[in-house]
């Protein structure tokens, strides 16, 4: 009897959580599985199973695979340099030098800006003509004005600078909290033991930091497929595609085009994505990672 | 072994002064270690003795001074051209290193051949008892083991000098008591010169060659363990040293309470050790037993003379109630004297104390 009174206890305790789960991102989820096998309602018409016509669309549609290539990109350009620079800034504000108070903020300010905010200033850094990049291009060196975000070989790059200045302050204290937890005294012994800075650098501080970089490198990893917001305000996607990437595909397809039975076997492919890439970093990192 | 014997280095701090933002952490220190021998830095908390033993790592720069090892002076140098070794309170072991790799870090930094490597860490593994756990992580050891790989890490180099920042306070104290013997044992097996920190004057006693008992920066006294314990060169060092330590109280209260009045008396503290102490009917300083607290052994009263605490360690086969009035007495010889006003000692006059005691 007691036994299963503790039973209906954990559940009712654990019931409002589950519930918000449940409604918000499990339903959801299978509710988009479902929806990727069955074709758009549209007026009378009411959505009807079509099996994997969805998906065999996809393979044919060239935006998809065009936006698919530009996450890639997006992801290798940003992830990498996000976290190493993370890593740099965590080391530089975490040392004794003076001013290490005013890097602090000033790295952490653009993750306390929201992404639209963001966009917005970067907006006038690209402006052709007369934003910041284009004042010291033609005042310093009298080059012509340049149009970063309207030509499709220079937009994702664009892009992806705006990302990683967005990110890198985040990750940096992520990285900040993991150094200072690691003892002083680890320091010195090795400093004792003759140890250079990089060989310290390499051989005690990276090991005892692999917990964080496997942390925010899964967050980089999702951030890279989640933060679209910038695109909304810098360039809709464009030119021809060429900043699009698969999250703003999707919400175009569902909410410009209302092809919804199509956004969600998109959607289908990016969670499958971001589960094997998570899953796969677990398991490549794990017999690196030392957790205390 | 006796091949395999390091030439320690002597160690001389001149005039070493260090302060932390205006508070005098360490004030014009003098230090000499003969080479081979174990020294141990003494005193309470806050003393500055960790501060000096960072200083001669290399850890910390002193304001001004000098510091010299082997004759040669080393302030400019950073701790690794020193050529030391050091051993540090909370072990400062790589948590994601193995204890093979523990040890063997600083052979690896200066890039030791493999087969060097491997002589050197069996014998140290061997020497410590260690040879069975090299595979594991730090965190898979006892605090007992962490110690040894602590050692391990500082002797495998066979540096000439080695330094220790209380490394025993996180034992518990059986482990400790065998730490200590252990410790000295390598010392004078390997025969380096060491610099031990400590706070806990027994195992200054038991350990060392030499013991420099500091006070607020400043050495109070420095000699062998028998010179502290027997000569006590203040009445710091005196209630300093000894379980219990010396019973220091001022000349005075011991006048009142035999009422032998001495004008000597007033301008001097006396000092005696509870061991020295026996309760005797007929003559002696009268007082009172407030505890006692039997050991076994002996017994530790803790009597009141006039107004003074005053302790008797006493043998255990004599019988003492609480609220028994008893009379005190001690050999005259085993009377310290210090200057009331500066603490320090000064020769003692027996006649005094004969005259004293035969109350």
């Amino acid at each position: 009897m007691m036994h299963r009174r503790e039973w209906i206890y954990g559940w009712l305790f654990l019931s409002p959580a589950l519930l918000f789960l449940f409604t918000f991102t499990h339903y959801p989820a299978v509710k988009t599985i479902v929806s990727s096998f069955f074709s758009t309602p549209r007026g009378k018409r009411p959505a009807k199973f079509i099996g994997i016509e969805n998906y065999q669309a996809l393979i044919q549609d060239e935006v998809f695979w065009k936006v698919l290539t530009n996450n890639f990109w997006f992801a290798v350009g940003t992830i990498p340099i996000s976290v190493g620079l993370a890593l740099l800034m965590a080391l530089w504000v975490n040392s004794k030098l003076k001013g290490t108070t005013l890097s602090r903020i000033a790295f952490f300010a653009p993750t306390v800006l929201p992404l639209i905010a963001v966009a917005n200033i970067w907006l006038f850094f690209y402006t052709p003509g007369f934003g910041l990049i284009d004042q010291f291009r033609s005042g310093l060196f009298g080059l012509p004005a340049i149009n970063l975000l309207g030509n499709p070989d220079t937009v994702l790059a664009a892009m992806i600078v705006v990302a990683i200045w967005k990110e890198a302050g985040f990750f940096m204290i992520f990285y900040l909290a993991a150094l200072q937890s690691i003892p002083p005294v680890l320091k010195e012994a090795a400093d004792v033991e003759g140890a250079s800075n990089f060989y310290y650098l390499r051989k005690i501080l990276f090991p005892l930091l692999m917990p964080t970089t496997l942390f925010v490198s899964i967050n980089a990893v999702i951030n890279s497929f989640r933060l679209v917001d910038h695109i909304f305000v810098m360039t809709e996607g464009g030119p021809d595609n060429a900043s699009s990437l698969l999250l703003y595909y999707i919400y175009e397809t569902a909410f410009k085009y209302w092809q919804t039975g199509y956004a969600a076997t998109l959607t289908v492919v990016m969670l499958i994505l971001l589960s094997v890439l998570a899953i796969g970093q677990f398991f490549l990192f794990d017999r690196k990672v030392h957790y205390q | 072994m006796q091949e395999d014997q390091i030439r320690g280095q002597a160690i001389a701090l001149n005039d070493v002064t260090k302060s932390w933002d205006g508070t005098l952490a360490v004030d014009r220190m003098n230090l000499n270690v003969e080479p081979g021998t174990f020294t141990v830095l003494l005193g309470p908390s806050g003393c500055g003795k960790s501060t000096s033993l960072r200083i001669i790592a290399g850890l910390e720069h002193a304001d001004s001074g000098e510091i010299a090892i082997g004759g040669k002076s080393v302030g400019h140098l950073p701790p690794a051209k020193r050529d030391i070794a050091m051993v540090f309170q909370s072990y400062a072991l790589f948590p994601h290193l193995s204890v093979a790799e523990n040890i063997l870090f600083g052979l690896k930094v200066r890039r030791a051949s493999k087969a060097d490597q491997r002589t050197r860490l069996n014998k140290t593994a061997d020497l410590l008892g260690l040879s069975e756990l090299l595979a594991r992580k730090p965190s898979q050891l006892s605090g007992g083991q962490q110690q040894r790989v602590a050692l391990g890490r500082a002797i495998i180099a066979e540096k000439p000098i080695c330094l220790m920042d209380e490394p025993l306070s996180n034992l518990d104290a059986k482990l400790r008591n065998t730490m200590r013997t252990e410790i000295r044992d390598l010392q004078q097996a390997l025969g380096f010169s060491m610099v031990y920190v400590t706070h806990d004057q027994a195992e200054a006693i038991t350990m060392a060659d030499q013991v420099v008992l500091m006070k607020e920066g400043r050495v109070e006294q420095s000699g062998t363990p028998r010179e502290i314990y027997e000569q006590p060169a203040t009445t710091f060092v005196a209630g300093f040293i000894g379980t219990p330590p010396m019973n220091v109280l001022p000349g005075s209260a011991l006048a009142a309470a035999t009422g032998q009045a001495n004008a000597n008396l007033d301008s001097i503290t006396l000092g005696v050790r509870p061991e020295h102490v026996s309760v005797s009917e007929h003559s002696g300083v009268p007082a009172i037993v407030e505890h006692v607290e039997y050991l076994g052994a002996d017994i530790l009263a803790d009597c009141r003379v006039g107004n003074e605490k005053f302790i008797a360690r006493i043998e255990g086969h004599a019988s003492l109630s609480p609220r028994a009035e008893v009379k005190l007495h001690w050999p005259a010889e085993q009377m310290h004297c210090f200057d009331r006003s500066t603490g320090e000692r000064t020769p003692s006059d027996k006649d005094l104390f004969n005259h004293l005691l035969s109350a």
